[in-house]
C-alpha cells in the first residue's frame, strides 16, 4: 500500500492537537472511571448532541471526501463494511463475517449480510461495494486517499448479491486493512446523473444510525436517528454539527453550552478549561492520534551519511525540555516510525537520552573534528555547517530548531533555520534538495513502513526522501507485508523499530495528543486508543443523562 | 455627458481585462495547486506521480497558465464562471447562495456608518475645539484603530457569554423556522448585531471624521460668512449651505464604499459564522479554488469599476460646477 504513512507540517500538528502526557493521562484516567460509570447506567433515547466542525464540509458523499471533519458527519451516516472496534480489532459491520484469505493470500472473500438496506429502503448488496470502488478507482473522479489504497487489487469479483471477492495482484498482509477502507454507497442514487455534482452529495441517502436532515452552508449541518436502522438503533434524536472556525469562538459557545465538545488548544486546555465550572461539565479528554513528528536527515549529504552522526544530532537534541517548554509536558517522546499504541511499536526501544558529550565522542569517532579551531568541526575540508529546513508558520518548529542550533553550536556544528513557504518546502522534500528538515507523518493502522523507509522508495518511487538504506530494514519490510500472522509480523516490525532506531535516518521527536473536552451530560463515551470517533460504533451511541438540562445552563 | 458615459464604458473593457489578467496570474502563481491541497488535508494520503498528473489534468491544470487564462475568459464571454474544484458545484451558485447574506450585512452597516457619521462630524465641525469635538476625535480615533478580531471577542464574551443577551453564532439559530414569522425575524435580527457593530464602528469612525474635515472647509467659505453677514438664521445656514456642501464629498466617499458591499469582511464573516462571500472568498483562497477566486475577483472588479464611474457622474449631478465632457 503505497501511502502508508501521510506528512503533516509538524506545525500543523501543533496548531492542530496540542499536548498531551501528564496532566493528560489523569484525564485520561479520569475518562476511564466515568466510561466505567456509564456502562452500569441505563442508555435512555432523546436528546441531541451539538459538536463542532472546524471547517466547512465540501460534500457527503463517501468516496469523495477528504477532511477529517467531513469525516466526523459521514462516520454518523454510513455504515462500513469493516472497522475497528474500541480495543483496535477488526469486526465485521456490513458483513456477516471476518473476510476469509485464501491459502494463497491473493483471493479475500467478504460476505455482506442479507439484511442490511439503504435508508431510502433499498437493501444493500455486492454491487454497492463494487460500485464504490468503481468510482474510487475511476480516473474522472478525485479520490486518491482512497485509489491508493487499492493499487495492488486486480479486481473485484461479485459472486452474488452478498459475495464479493478481492482479487489481489500478489500477497500483501495490509490488504485486510485496504478492505476496511472501502465503504459501499449506494449504486441507485448515484447511478444516474453526474458523479461530481450529484445532488445527493450534499443531501446523502446513507446507511448508517443517522440519516441526513439539514445543511446550512457555513452554518450547520444537522442529522437525525435513522429509526429504520438495521443495526441497534441510536439513542440520540439529533446531532448538530456547527460550523466555527475560530478557536476562541468554539470556547465561547463551549462555554454557554452552544457546543457539546471541541478540540481545544493547548492554551485553552491549560488555562481556559480549568474553572471549576467548566471542570463540573465537561470531560476532559486527551488521546494520541497515528502521528509522530521528526527531523529527517538527508542520508546524501556528506554529514549524514554517517549514522554515528545521525544518532550524534540525536543525542545533542533536547527532545524532554523541548516537551516541558513547548508543549508543558504534553507529548510523549517516540523512538520508531510506528504508532505509539499499535502492535508494531516496540516498547523496550528508549528513545536516545540527551547527552551532549557522547554526541561530541560519536562525532570524534566520525572524522568530524575542529582541525582548524575556528570553532566549527570538519572533515576533509568541509565544515560541519548545514541548513534545517522548516516550514513557514510553524511556531513549535520554529521554537525547538532554535533550542538545536544553540546544542549544536556548543557542539561545534553549525546550524542555519531556514523558514520555507509550505508548498515550497515540501517541493524540495519530494526533490530531496535539503539537508534536514522538520516533518510529521500522519501513518495508517497498518503498521506497513515500507513506503517511507525501504531503500528502493526514493523519490518519484516512495517516501524514502532521505534516501536511508539498510539492507536488512529493506528484507523486513518486505517479509512484513507479506507476512499474514500478526505474531510474526509483530517480531519483524520490532526488529525494523530497534534497527531505525541504531539508524537514525530520522530524529524521532514526539506525539502530539488531541484534547477535547465533551459535556459531562453526555453518556456512553468511549475512548479508543485513537480517540472517541474513530472506531466502531465511535460516537454513534451517546445518550443524554434525562436529569440532565439539555444545556448545562444559559438561556 | 452621455458622450462621456459611452467612452467611460468603452474603457472598461481593456482595464477589467488588464485586471483579470494580473488576479489570475497571482493566484495561479502562488505555491500550491488545488490538488496538492484537496490531498494535503488532514485525511490525506499521498498520491503517485501519474494520479497527480492526471487530477491536475481533470482540472485543466496541467496546461500553461496563458492558455489556462484564455479558456476561464472565453467562459467568462458566456457568463460561465466555471465549477468550484472544491465541490464541483458552479462557482455562480456558491456566489448567489451567499451574496445576499453579505450584502445585507454591509448595507445595514454602512447605512448605520453614514447616518450618524454625518451629524457626527457636522456636529463636531460646527463646535471645533470644544470638548465634543476633542473627546470624539479621540475616541474616533482610538475606534478606528481597534483590530475587527479583538472587538469581535470581547462583544461576545461580554454580550454573547457573561450577559447572554445576544447570539454569536450564524445568522439563525438552529429550527428558527419553526418560531413564526415574528419569532424568526427577531431571532435573525438578534444575530445580526453583533457583526453588524463589528463591521460598523470602523467605518463609522473614518466617515465621521472625514464628515467634520469636509464641514470645516465649507464653514471657511466665503458664501457661508456672507449667508451670515445678511442674517440667515444658524438653522438655514447649517442645514442649507453647510449640510448640502458637505454631502458632496460624502457622495463621493459612498460611491467607493459600494464595492465593499459585495465584497464580505473575512474576519468578521468567519468569527461570526455568517455565511458570507468573505468567508466564501477566504476557504477558497486557502484550498486555491481558482474558479471561485477568479469569480469573486472579477465580480469585485466590475463593481470597483462601475461604482467609480457611478461616483464620478453622481459627483456631477451633485455638484453643477462639475461637468464632464
Amino acid at each position: 500500500m503505497p501511502r502508508v504513512a501521510r506528512h503533516v507540517f509538524v506545525m500543523a500538528w501543533a496548531a492542530a492537537l496540542l499536548s498531551g502526557c501528564g496532566k493528560g493521562d489523569r484525564a485520561r484516567d479520569q475518562a476511564a472511571a466515568d466510561s466505567l460509570e456509564v456502562e452500569t447506567a441505563q442508555p435512555v433515547p432523546g436528546g441531541s448532541v451539538i459538536r463542532r466542525l472546524e471547517s466547512e464540509c465540501k460534500t457527503l458523499n463517501w468516496v469523495l471526501y477528504s477532511t477529517a471533519y467531513e469525516n466526523f458527519v459521514i462516520r454518523y451516516l454510513y455504515d462500513p463494511v469493516y472497522d475497528y472496534n474500541v480495543e483496535g480489532d477488526m469486526i465485521p459491520v456490513l458483513a456477516a463475517s471476518l473476510p476469509e484469505v485464501s491459502d494463497d493470500h491473493l483471493r479475500v472473500t467478504v460476505r455482506l449480510r442479507d439484511d442490511i438496506h439503504w435508508q431510502d429502503g433499498t437493501p444493500i448488496t455486492a454491487h454497492d461495494l463494487k460500485f464504490s470502488l468503481d468510482k474510487i478507482q475511476d480516473p474522472g473522479i478525485p479520490a486518491l486517499n482512497k485509489e491508493a489504497f487499492f493499487e495492488k487489487l486486480a479486481r473485484l469479483e461479485v459472486v452474488d448479491d452478498h459475495t464479493v471477492v478481492f482479487v489481489w495482484k500478489e500477497p500483501f498482509a495490509p490488504c485486510l486493512f485496504a478492505i476496511s477502507q472501502l465503504w459501499p454507497i449506494p449504486k441507485h442514487v448515484y447511478g444516474q446523473g453526474d458523479f461530481l455534482t450529484h445532488p445527493a452529495n450534499r443531501k446523502p441517502v446513507g446507511s448508517g444510525p443517522f440519516k441526513f436532515d439539514e445543511w446550512r452552508s457555513g452554518q450547520y449541518i444537522s442529522l437525525v436517528r435513522n429509526d429504520n436502522y438495521h443495526g441497534q438503533k441510536a439513542y440520540l434524536d439529533r446531532i448538530i454539527f456547527k460550523i466555527v472556525e475560530d478557536d476562541a469562538v468554539a470556547l465561547n459557545m463551549i462555554k454557554i453550552g452552544e457546543l457539546d465538545e471541541m478540540r481545544a488548544t493547548q492554551v485553552q486546555w491549560e488555562k481556559q478549561m480549568v474553572d471549576p465550572d467548566f471542570v463540573a461539565r465537561f470531560n476532559k479528554y486527551a488521546y494520541y492520534f497515528p502521528q509522530y513528528n521528526y527531523v529527517a536527515w538527508n542520508c546524501r549529504t556528506p554529514w549524514f551519511s554517517d549514522r554515528r552522526v545521525r544518532r550524534a544530532m540525536t543525542m545533542l537534541f533536547d527532545r524532554e525540555s523541548i516537551n516541558a517548554k513547548i508543549y508543558s509536558g504534553y507529548a510523549r517522546l517516540v523512538s520508531g516510525p510506528f504508532y505509539i499504541n499499535s502492535w508494531a511499536y516496540d516498547k523496550t526501544v528508549k528513545p536516545w537520552p540527551f547527552d551532549p558529550e557522547g554526541a561530541k565522542a560519536l562525532l570524534e569517532e566520525a572524522g568530524w573534528t575542529d582541525s582548524d579551531g575556528d570553532g566549527i568541526r570538519d572533515k576533509d575540508g568541509r565544515k560541519f555547517e548545514f541548513e534545517l529546513m522548516i516550514a513557514h508558520g510553524s511556531n513549535t518548529a520554529a521554537q525547538f530548531s532554535q533550542l538545536m542550533q544553540e546544542e549544536c553550536g556548543k557542539a561545534g556544528i553549525r546550524v542555519n533555520i531556514r523558514q520555507i513557504e509550505g508548498s515550497t518546502f515540501f517541493d524540495r522534500i519530494e526533490k530531496m534538495d535539503f539537508n534536514a528538515a522538520t516533518l510529521g507523518w500522519r501513518l495508517d493502522l497498518d503498521p506497513d513502513v515500507y513506503d517511507t523507509f525501504h531503500s528502493g522508495m526514493t523519490p518519484p518511487n516512495g517516501l524514502n526522501y532521505g534516501t536511508y538504506s539498510n539492507a536488512r530494514v529493506d528484507s523486513l519490510l518486505e517479509a512484513g507485508r507479506v507476512e499474514f500472522d500478526q505474531a510474526r509480523r509483530e517480531t519483524i516490525y520490532h526488529e525494523v523499530h530497534r534497527l531505525i532506531h541504531e539508524d537514525q535516518p530520522y530524529t524521532f521527536i514526539n506525539t502530539v495528543p488531541d484534547k477535547r473536552p465533551i459535556a459531562k451530560r453526555i453518556h456512553g463515551v468511549k475512548i479508543a486508543w485513537n480517540g472517541p470517533y474513530d472506531y466502531w460504533p465511535g460516537a454513534s451511541y451517546w445518550w443524554i443523562d434525562a436529569s440532565s438540562p439539555e444545556t448545562a445552563s444559559g438561556p | 455627458m452621455l458622450h462621456y458615459t459611452l467612452r467611460r464604458l468603452i474603457y472598461l473593457v481593456p482595464t477589467l481585462i488588464g485586471i483579470t489578467i494580473v488576479t489570475f496570474l497571482i493566484v495561479n502563481l502562488a505555491p500550491g495547486d488545488p490538488v496538492e491541497l484537496i490531498n494535503r488535508g488532514q485525511m490525506d494520503a499521498r498520491i503517485s506521480p501519474q494520479s497527480y498528473q492526471h487530477m491536475l489534468h481533470l482540472y485543466g491544470l496541467d496546461d500553461p497558465v496563458h492558455i489556462r487564462y484564455l479558456t476561464w475568459l472565453k467562459r467568462l464571454a458566456t457568463l460561465n464562471f466555471g465549477d468550484s474544484f472544491l465541490d464541483h458545484r458552479p462557482v455562480i451558485d456558491k456566489i448567489m447562495e451567499r451574496l445576499p447574506n453579505t450584502v445585507f450585512l454591509n448595507v445595514t452597516s454602512l447605512g448605520i456608518a453614514f447616518l450618524l457619521a454625518v451629524p457626527l462630524g457636522l456636529y463636531a465641525a460646527l463646535r471645533q475645539h470644544s470638548k465634543f469635538d476633542k473627546v470624539g476625535g479621540t475616541a474616533l480615533y482610538v475606534l478606528y484603530s481597534l483590530p475587527e478580531f479583538w472587538v469581535a471577542l470581547l462583544l461576545i464574551m461580554l454580550f454573547g457569554v457573561e450577559l447572554r443577551w445576544l447570539p454569536f453564532h450564524g445568522m439563525q439559530s438552529l429550527d428558527a423556522h419553526k418560531l413564526g414569522f415574528f419569532g424568526y425575524w427577531w431571532d435573525r435580527f438578534l444575530h445580526a448585531i453583533l457583526p453588524t457593530v463589528c463591521l460598523t464602528y470602523g467605518s463609522l469612525a473614518y466617515l465621521s471624521r472625514f464628515a467634520r474635515g469636509s464641514s470645516l472647509e465649507v464653514i471657511r467659505q466665503d458664501y457661508i460668512r456672507t449667508a451670515r453677514a445678511k442674517g440667515l438664521d444658524e438653522a438655514s445656514i447649517v442645514y442649507r449651505h453647510v449640510f448640502r456642501n458637505t454631502m458632496i464629498p460624502m457622495v463621493t466617499l459612498l460611491g467607493l464604499f459600494l464595492p465593499t458591499l459585495i465584497s464580505g469582511s473575512v474576519i468578521v464573516e468567519s468569527i461570526f459564522a455568517w455565511p458570507g462571500v468573505g468567508d466564501l472568498f477566504f476557504t477558497s483562497v486557502r484550498a486555491r479554488d481558482y474558479p471561485v477566486i477568479m469569480g469573486l475577483s472579477f465580480m469585485t472588479a466590475v463593481m470597483v469599476l462601475f461604482s467609480t464611474l457611478f461616483t464620478d457622474l453622481l459627483y456631477a449631478w451633485a455638484d453643477p460646477r462639475v461637468t464632464y465632457r
